[in-house]
């Protein structure tokens, strides 16, 4: 339980793990956007390949990236089933009561599959499990610190996110330790209905609430007494930069953006959404 | 040698008015530069509020406090004082969980320095020099959850420590660890003593603790019940006793004996003082 803090991070030392944290998140942006710019079969096609692409190249393996698909199944199904059957054509497959299959719908399901499923094989490969949570911090309040101009306190939230971080598994800890000592007083936590079950919670979330409140206490005096003042005449212990692989990775996804739309204008051919 | 903290008549009081509850009266005392003292109370007795008033988490209610020749108590005391203060006064608390602040070790001992406003070289070297100190430059990379309590207190100190202070006030710092961490972290603390002349201030109520030290302090009830070498204060195991405070184990059992008839000296404190002054009187013996 207690990896819990490195949440989907994968250690490793592949390219996307040496970029820069902020270039990353820049190119989810970037890769977001291309994704939903893409409009026909071809795109589609390439929006497929540069997700492969990009899952080969984090070398994090195949069925973890499937792993990370599997709780949105039912959605994308759902999806796939909806699309299919209510969108209108031209050329009707097969149709019986009200309901009628359109070749179009089959498309369309297909293509919104690739759509959903590259938008999370591509943002988990290339943040989440190769950031680790601590540098993606950092990262963002880098990139949001424009932001301090208009005294939007960033410095404060990442120091929200960093404490927040580094205090999930102290609290998971405590949790099994509270949860461990109701169940020594006769406590059930696996039987009886849903109302039941969120009700047994509360002897749980109770406690751990009050002594993470005294945990926030002391934290405090602690950082206090190590000269903590917020973001004043602050220095930083790491040092984001921006190498040559971090501009070109970049600028090729900028590349693949504007080849999509380009695409999308002048290979009209096969069936858009 | 040159004094350190000087306190005169220091007192105070949690709440105001009516609601007042006194912690400390009228506590006068003097530490030098270098010097290495425990400080001994049980729970509420105010050890650990008189540790708070000498790094300002809380301000003296009533008389003069000066650390390293400044005066905490004056009106003029201003907020970069503050800062200056808790540079030189670092201070390392009970719970290790609760201290420590990034969730990367170097990045934790890196804090201090950081809101220093320390240059990026400078930082890097002393938080590398800070976790040699302590023994802990084989973990600079990982998560403190996954350390011992021993290992996450030294990481506390270290962070103190890359602060540069004069002195280092351990404030119940071994009460949550096991008989190893509790070792670890003594003896780094005390060769950073002895080897960099930091000034120790160590509060407990662990008397076999409090005997490693060169000068014991108990505090009972708010006010200095004791203060001199171990051996002075645990030769008066009696009165000790009586307001709920121990002495050593090995203290207790040379007492025993030589209130048993043996002839020993009162007030023998540390394991091979004790030993040997034991064999001495038994073989003396005809």
């Amino acid at each position: 339980m207690k990896d819990m803090t490195l949440g989907q991070y994968f250690p490793g030392n592949s390219l996307l793990h040496r970029l820069d944290p902020r270039a990353k998140i820049i190119a989810t942006v970037l890769y977001i956007a291309t994704i939903f710019l893409a409009k026909n079969v071809y795109c589609f096609g390439a929006v497929l390949a540069v997700s492969v692409l990009l899952v080969l190249v984090s070398r994090i393996s195949l069925r973890v990236v499937l792993r990370g698909i599997k709780p949105i199944l039912f959605i994308l199904a759902f999806t796939m089933i909806i699309n299919m059957f209510f969108t209108q054509g031209e050329t009707l497959l097969f149709s019986f009561w009200r309901i009628s299959l359109y070749l179009e719908g089959i498309y369309r399901a297909i293509l919104m599959t690739v759509r959903v499923v590259s938008l999370i094989v591509g943002t988990s490969v290339l943040l989440t499990y190769t950031t680790s949570p601590i540098v993606l911090t950092d990262a963002i309040e880098s990139l949001l610190s424009p932001l301090k101009k208009i005294k939007i306190p960033v410095h404060d939230f990442a120091m929200m996110m960093t404490i927040a971080l580094r205090f999930i598994p102290t609290l998971v800890d405590e949790t099994d330790k509270i949860m461990n000592a109701q169940k020594a007083r006769g406590a059930d936590f696996n039987s009886g209905g849903l109302i039941k079950r969120a009700k047994a919670l509360i002897p749980i979330l109770v406690p751990l609430f009050v002594s993470s409140y005294s945990r926030a206490e002391e934290l405090a005096v602690a950082m206090e007494c190590r000269c903590y003042r917020g973001d004043v005449g602050r220095t930083k212990f790491v040092r984001l930069s921006y190498t040559v692989k971090d501009w070109l990775f970049l600028v090729g996804l900028l590349l693949f953006g504007a080849a999509i739309v380009l695409a999308n204008i002048y290979l009209p051919i096969g069936f858009s959404v | 040698m040159s004094e350190f903290i000087r306190a005169e008549h220091l007192s105070f009081s949690y709440g105001k008015g009516e609601d007042a509850i006194p912690a400390l009266y009228d506590i006068s005392l003097s530490i030098e530069k270098g010097e290495y003292v425990a400080v001994l109370g049980h729970n509420g007795s105010g050890k650990s509020t008189l540790a708070k008033l000498l790094n300002m988490i809380l301000v003296a209610t009533g008389g003069k406090l000066w650390v390293d020749g400044k005066e905490l108590t004056d009106p003029d005391f201003s907020e970069e004082d503050l800062f200056a203060l808790r540079r030189k006064v670092g201070m390392v608390f009970q719970n290790p969980d609760n201290q420590l602040v990034a969730g990367v070790v170097e990045e934790d001992v890196a804090f201090g320095l950081e809101n220093m406003g320390v240059p990026y070289e400078e930082m890097h070297k002393r938080v590398k020099e800070a976790l040699r100190l302590v023994g802990m430059t084989e973990y600079a990379k990982h998560a403190p959850s996954r350390l011992s309590g021993g290992q996450k207190q030294r990481v506390a100190i270290a962070g103190v420590l890359a602060m540069m202070p004069a002195c280092m006030i351990l404030d119940e710092s071994t009460a949550m660890l096991d008989p190893q961490g509790r070792q670890e972290v003594l003896d780094t603390v005390e060769r950073l003593h002895r080897d960099n002349g930091i000034t120790l201030l160590h509060i407990t109520h662990y008397m076999d603790e409090a005997a490693r030290a060169k000068r014991v302090l108990v505090i009972h009830d708010g006010r200095i019940w004791a203060d001199g070498t171990p051996e002075e204060v645990f030769s008066r195991r009696d009165e000790l006793r009586e307001i709920g405070l121990d002495v050593p184990q090995e203290t207790e059992v040379v007492e025993i004996l030589r209130r048993a008839g043996l002839s020993l000296p009162l007030g023998c404190v540390g394991t091979d003082a004790c030993a040997d002054a034991i064999v001495r009187a038994l073989t003396e013996k005809p």
